[in-house]
């Protein structure tokens, strides 16, 4: 696939045309909300722009507090309209996902490699069209990190910051951020970069704004390797599944989970964590069957009509959440069901770190295995 | 890392996954005070046509406006045209199953799951174990083998409930009883009057938990399979009498009921371990089971 680069000055012009190719446009601002007229709360979020005027509004290069899973996959949706009509019968619906063309732009190479992720799991022997078709019609253009945070731990999972599984379009802030290298990942990111060359109105022509960036593909390499030398977390995740396997039981799993408080917030930020429920919503005579997210962390996740509940303290709901992502997911889809964003890890009130719960896990899995070597050649 | 799975097909012919089949209410019947079977007929022809499930299989029913539970279906794969249900009253959804009439309608999405190995039992001698509304799941597999009655060779149907008025099926029960092609032990936990324990006695009945009338009848596990159903509880110690009644695990079936949402494998809810239950399950043997984590079941 090609690449390309764009003048940092011309970002402007790319939004621009983007919105009047008429594609909807989803990048990262800065959001406050107003709770109950008491707090306000100042949030990085995805948030659609529809307007050149809120072309400015974008924060192209930044860190958003929750994953754009939404985009594919949102908080709450409807799946069924259900009509309750005269003598008991019942009409039903299909509810179409609203499917403008759109354009994601801002989501990290983490995020990205995430939507992979939850692609493979909808399309686990059944196909969840809600999912499929939005990633169908979403163009994912990510912007490689040249300063991760502290929490940051994407090379442990396998990816960089600069990695593009997942992305359709790369951008990475290259020449001290005068200019981007746009490499194009898929074909569905090469027919955008057309458009937006080809986005002509019908009084003016347009000069592609994009030059040829093989040149700064070298320049790329070396920044990518420094900023990985930059990253404070660098344990590997890749044994850690095997390890987890005969760690079930483990007191040690039970101590590094036991702060858990159940509130859930790490699913809601996580892009990979993808627990739903399916409930009915609106009057008895008309309404709709939703997908909401749910948490494996919910204390009623699990709880059998009779009562029993098979996760019934918070260590175990907690475990399960770390089983599923770095064991279970793997067993079953090859990759962990982690990207190392490190939402998780800034958001928990309790500073539950899974990271840390990795990290230690190997430490003291390293130190039995050195034991039993020494008493075995004692 | 593997590469995207679907980006090649088209999308927007892909179904509606979570959309229901309408069918309506064509008889009801009440089991016991809480439990109720319904018979459900679907609305759509081409789908009452195309509709084919196994003994095992399960669906997601609804009550629209309350939502979906999770029931097997407890009517027999050879009886076409109609599917049955029988519930107890936990929750929401059950609650509102239970205020609809003859001629109401009702969602049902499924079959999902896996089914038991009926091609595996023929030819065996069988031992169905069913507690409390654990008959449910049984009920469509017993039905399916007395459908192929001379494919098997001798049949056990060991079921147990709290009290006499606890059974479910009861007059199916009573049927059972009268063939002369199987045997059936019926128990209860306890009586609850004298005048319940004459007839009780008088027709056989036995007074005990599963586990120690299964010990008391003393099955050979020689080429038998076992099929056991009923509440987590029963399951673990009536495994453990097996156990010790030498059937080995890979011939003891069971079937595992956790909380349900999707039925497909997305809504994360159902795992024990690495293993999901609406899609490798709900049917098991011992043997599967035991390689899972018991701490979560
Ligand atoms: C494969 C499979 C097959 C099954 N087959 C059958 C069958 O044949 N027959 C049958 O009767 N059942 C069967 N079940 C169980 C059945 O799915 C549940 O009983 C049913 O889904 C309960 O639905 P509900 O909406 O009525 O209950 P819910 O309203 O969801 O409540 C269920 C229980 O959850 C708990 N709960 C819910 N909300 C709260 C709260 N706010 N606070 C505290 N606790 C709460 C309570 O314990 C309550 O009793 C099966 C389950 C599975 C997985
Ligand atoms: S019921 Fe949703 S994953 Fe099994």
């Amino acid at each position: 696939m090609k690449n390309y680069q764009l003048a940092a000055k011309d970002l402007e012009t790319f939004f621009e045309r983007i919105l009047s190719s008429n594609l909807k446009l989803v990048a990262p601002v800065s959001t406050t909300q107003h709770i109950a007229n008491l707090k306000s709360k100042t949030q990085i979020l995805f948030k659609e722009i529809p307007t050149k005027e809120d072309i400015k509004k974008i924060i192209s290069d930044t860190y958003t507090d929750m994953s754009a899973k939404e985009v594919f996959f949102p908080q709450s949706e409807p799946v069924i309209e259900y009509t309750h009509k005269k003598g008991g019968a019942v009409d039903i619906k299909d509810v179409e996902p609203t499917l403008k063309e759109t354009v994601l732009f801002g989501s990290r190479p983490c995020d990205a490699f995430g939507f992979s992720l939850l692609e493979k799991l909808f399309s686990w022997d059944y196909d969840d069209p809600f999912f499929l078709k939005r990633r169908d019609k979403t163009t994912v253009i990510s912007m490689g990190c040249t300063s991760p945070l502290e929490s940051c731990f994407c090379t442990s999972v396998g990816l960089s910051p600069m990695s593009n599984i997942g992305s359709d379009i790369l951008f990475t802030p290259v020449d001290n951020g005068e200019r981007y290298l746009i490499e194009v990942v898929t074909p569905r990111g090469e027919k955008l970069i057309e458009t937006i060359n080809g986005a002509v109105t019908s009084t003016t022509t347009r000069q592609s704004i994009f030059t040829d960036g093989n040149t700064l593909v070298q320049n790329k390499n070396i920044l990518e390797g420094k900023v990985k030398e930059q990253m404070k977390r660098k344990e590997d995740f890749k044994d850690i599944s095997d390890i987890l396997k005969d760690k079930f039981d483990d007191s040690q799993l039970e101590s590094e989970t036991y702060r858990c408080l159940g509130c859930g917030v790490c699913s809601m930020v996580c892009p990979t964590c993808h627990c739903f429920d399916i409930v009915d919503e609106g009057e008895s005579s008309h309404g709709y069957r939703m997908k909401n997210w749910d948490s494996c962390s919910f204390a009623l996740f699990t709880k059998h009509g009779g009562g029993h509940n098979p996760r019934d303290l918070q260590f175990k709901r907690c475990r399960q959440r770390y089983m599923h992502k770095l064991h279970y997911y793997r067993e079953k889809f090859a990759d962990a069901l982690c990207v190392g964003c490190g939402r998780c890890v800034r958001a928990c009130p309790v500073n539950l770190d899974i990271y840390s719960v990795v990290y230690n896990l190997k430490k003291a899995y390293a130190n039995k295995k050195k034991d039993n070597k020494d008493n075995d050649n004692v | 890392m593997c590469s995207m799975n679907s980006t090649s097909t088209d999308k927007t012919e892909l179904k509606n996954i979570y959309r229901p089949m309408l069918m309506k209410i064509i008889s009801i019947a009440d089991e016991t005070k809480d439990t109720r079977t319904l018979r459900l007929e679907f609305s759509d022809q081409k789908e009452k046509d195309a509709f084919n499930f196994k003994a095992g299989q399960f669906g997601l029913y609804s009550a629209f406006g309350h939502g979906e539970a999770v029931f097997c279906i407890s009517s027999s794969p050879s009886k076409k045209g109609y599917i049955e249900c029988t519930f107890k009253k936990v929750g929401k959804v059950t609650v509102a199953l239970r205020n609809l009439d003859i001629g109401d309608t009702v969602g049902f999405r499924g079959p999902y799951g896996n089914n038991f190995p009926i091609d595996n039992l023929k030819g065996k001698n069988l031992l169905f174990i069913g507690g409390g509304i654990g008959l449910a799941p049984l009920r469509s597999l017993i039905d399916n083998v007395l459908d192929l009655r001379s494919e098997f060779s001798n049949i056990t149907i060991l079921c147990g409930a709290r009290s006499v008025s606890d059974f479910i099926y009861k007059g199916q029960i009573r049927e059972w009883e009268s063939r002369s092609d199987l045997k059936l032990v019926k128990t209860v936990d306890a009586l609850t009057s004298p005048a319940e324990e004459t007839e009780w006695k008088a027709s056989n009945g036995r007074v005990g938990l599963i586990p120690k009338i299964l010990a008391d009848i003393n099955p050979s596990a020689n080429n038998t399979y076992a099929i056991v159903c009923g509440p987590p509880i029963m399951i673990k110690f009536t495994l453990q009498e097996l156990e010790k009644l030498n059937f080995s695990r890979d011939k003891v079936i069971t079937t595992l009921e956790n909380r349900m949402k999707c039925g497909f494998g997305k809504c994360g809810r159902c795992n024990i371990g690495p293993i999901y239950i609406c899609k490798e399950g709900p049917v098991f043997t011992a043997e599967e089971l035991k390689n899972l984590p018991q701490s979560d079941f």
